[in-house]
């Protein structure tokens, strides 16, 4: 069984804050890492590895820094990893994704399974998976809570906001998992130091067939971006418990909520 | 088909009466119609004001993601429509991704508005789990989008729409949906009117007799982080608050050792009064807290049901 698996090196949407002078966002100098949401597909892919062998392929579109996302991925059990680079700070929109990872999974031949995370941590976009199985022609299970494979097929359950769907069928499919699925076994700085980089191919856009442009003309463009106002009092109570919880006690009592 | 500008896409899972406002503005700075499609649900749809409602001439049916975002596409080609809106459930976000992708379309999903300027749709939706809102704009003849939750707007009555049926035949798809079991849910996050919510600042899982004696004396509901569901699973994932949990809007929200990530932050800064208690003065929950504890909540809490008891 061959599984893919769609990692993004995102922007560690913890460290981000508002400088308070300009009141512009604060991306420079912000570390990078893995999507959280990914480290959940890439666990259920080691799990379906398990059970069913096959190889765990993963792929991912950043800068060349997203090696270092790689390395962890791979040190939770993947077996090879290949990278679009492109220019630090060239971001694609969720069409472009979806075209160049579509291009990349078709390069990487016969292919049983894709596995995407529901969601980035940075865009927040819940496109991805949902497009790239429309340019796959593959049918999709998105949401995915619990999944059991065997050699030829696939039963999820899906959960959505009211209902728990049970989905079966054949593989090729594209599956979006939800972060309930399981819980990540995170890689010791060991296991990933150890990961050898030859695991890790660095493809350009000329290599899945697309020339530079391709990715410069994109669907959906950020104008320009404000920062909501939280009107917030901001009160900071300090002392003893016993004190600040009175104080406390008093000042909810007089917002009488 | 007729033509309409603005095609809102209605079916069980994904309801549009929270649309029909903003399609309506949206077709009238098109110059053009608001259409409604409804493969299955009809007499829901029939309640939603717009000008025509496309059913399907071979009778309702629920369909697979995969045959809506066919369905639509064929129809956003039929009836020329420049916006595909769609409200932004699980099912909503992924037929508008699919769709978008088959019509080789920009998409913007969780749209808080929408405008047309300069003949192009031009969204707002937050980034970065809310921290700041963008402006987007798409430059595709068609845009879908779907609209965030709390930016639905209440449903209008109005005159019923003329019915046109059409004619789709709803490609193979190879999956089948073999059961079907309705979320068991205790509690509604969403609506409560207060809540008490805990993370990784709770040191085990006993201690969450604390929280809950809290909760009783406030007469409020318990949340909790994402930690605490996904990685603990100490309390089930409808106690989760957050972007990938119930998104609140309590009058009082009562935050006991949340560090306040964004993806928490999103979720609960609807709140009107945000309490916040944590042993570190850095944590970002202080920022945008009304009142903040610095302390330890094992003291904090004791202490506040003592001084509600007094």
């Amino acid at each position: 069984m061959h599984i893919v698996v769609c990692v993004k090196h995102v922007l560690d949407s913890t460290e981000i804050r508002v400088d308070k002078k300009t009141g512009d966002l604060v991306l420079r100098g912000i570390p990078a890492k893995i999507n959280d949401y990914d480290k959940n597909a890439i666990e259920e892919a080691v799990k379906i590895k398990k059970a069913c062998g096959g190889e765990i392929s993963l792929v991912s579109i950043g800068p060349r820094e997203a090696v270092k996302t790689l390395k962890s991925a791979l040190a939770m059990g993947a077996d090879n990893a290949y990278l679009l680079s492109l220019p630090p700070r060239q971001a694609l929109d969720t069409r472009q994704t979806a075209l160049v990872l579509g291009r990349m999974i078709k390069k990487l031949g016969s292919v049983d399974m894709v596995l995407c995370g529901e969601v980035s941590e940075d865009g927040y976009n819940s496109q991805t998976g949902a497009r790239l199985a429309q340019r796959l022609g593959l049918p999709q299970v998105s949401y995915v809570t619990k999944l059991t494979c065997d050699g030829t097929g696939y039963e999820a359950q899906r959960t959505l906001e009211d209902v728990v769907e049970t989905v079966k069928g054949d593989f090729p499919v594209v599956f979006t998992v939800n972060s309930g699925i399981n819980v990540p076994h995170l890689p010791t700085a060991i296991q990933i130091l150890k990961v050898r980089m030859n695991r890790i191919q660095e493809w350009k856009p000329g290599d899945i067939g697309l020339e530079d442009q391709a990715l410069s003309a994109s669907a959906v463009k950020m104008l320009s971006y404000e920062i909501p106002t939280q009107e917030r009092k901001n009160i900071i109570l300090d002392g003893p418990a016993e004190e600040v919880a009175g104080k406390l006690w008093e000042c909810l009592q007089k917002e009488a909520v | 088909m007729e033509s309409c500008a603005v095609l809102l896409y209605h079916s069980s899972f994904s309801p549009a009466a929270g649309l029909a406002a903003k399609g309506r503005a949206l077709a009238e700075s098109l110059g053009g119609r608001l259409g409604i499609l409804a493969p299955e649900d009809i007499e829901e749809a029939g309640k939603i004001p717009a000008d025509v409602l496309y059913t399907l001439s071979t009778g309702t049916a629920a369909l697979l993601p995969e045959s809506a975002a066919a369905l639509l596409q064929q129809s956003a080609a039929a009836t020329g429509a420049k916006v595909v809106l769609l409200a932004a459930t699980r099912t909503g976000n992924e037929i508008a991704a699919r769709t978008a992708e088959a019509l080789d379309a920009g998409c913007i999903s969780e749209c808080l508005s929408l405008c047309i300027d300069g003949g192009k749709l031009q969204a707002k939706r937050d980034i970065y789990g809310g921290i700041a809102i963008g402006c987007f704009v798409s430059d595709t003849p068609v845009t879908v989008c779907t609209i965030a939750n709390g930016a639905l707007d209440e449903a209008v009555a109005g005159q019923p729409a003329a019915r046109e049926e059409m004619v789709f035949t709803a490609p193979p798809v190879a999956k089948e949906i073999v059961g079907s079991v309705p979320v068991e849910k205790s509690i509604n996050l969403a609506k409560a009117k207060h809540i008490v919510s805990f993370g990784r600042g709770l040191a085990k899982r006993e201690d969450m007799t604390m929280v809950e004696k809290l909760a009783g004396a406030f007469g409020a509901e318990i949340g909790c982080s994402r930690p605490i569901a996904e990685e603990l699973k100490w309390l089930s994932s409808e106690h989760q608050v957050g972007i990938t949990g119930a998104l609140v809007k309590p009058d009082l929200y009562l935050a006991l050792g949340i560090s306040g990530q964004v993806q928490h932050f999103a979720g609960m800064k609807g709140s009107k009064i945000i309490v916040a208690v944590n042993s570190n003065k850095q944590a970002p929950i202080f920022q945008f807290a009304d009142y903040g504890i610095v302390g330890d909540i094992y003291k904090v809490v004791p202490a506040l049901l003592d001084a509600m008891q007094a």
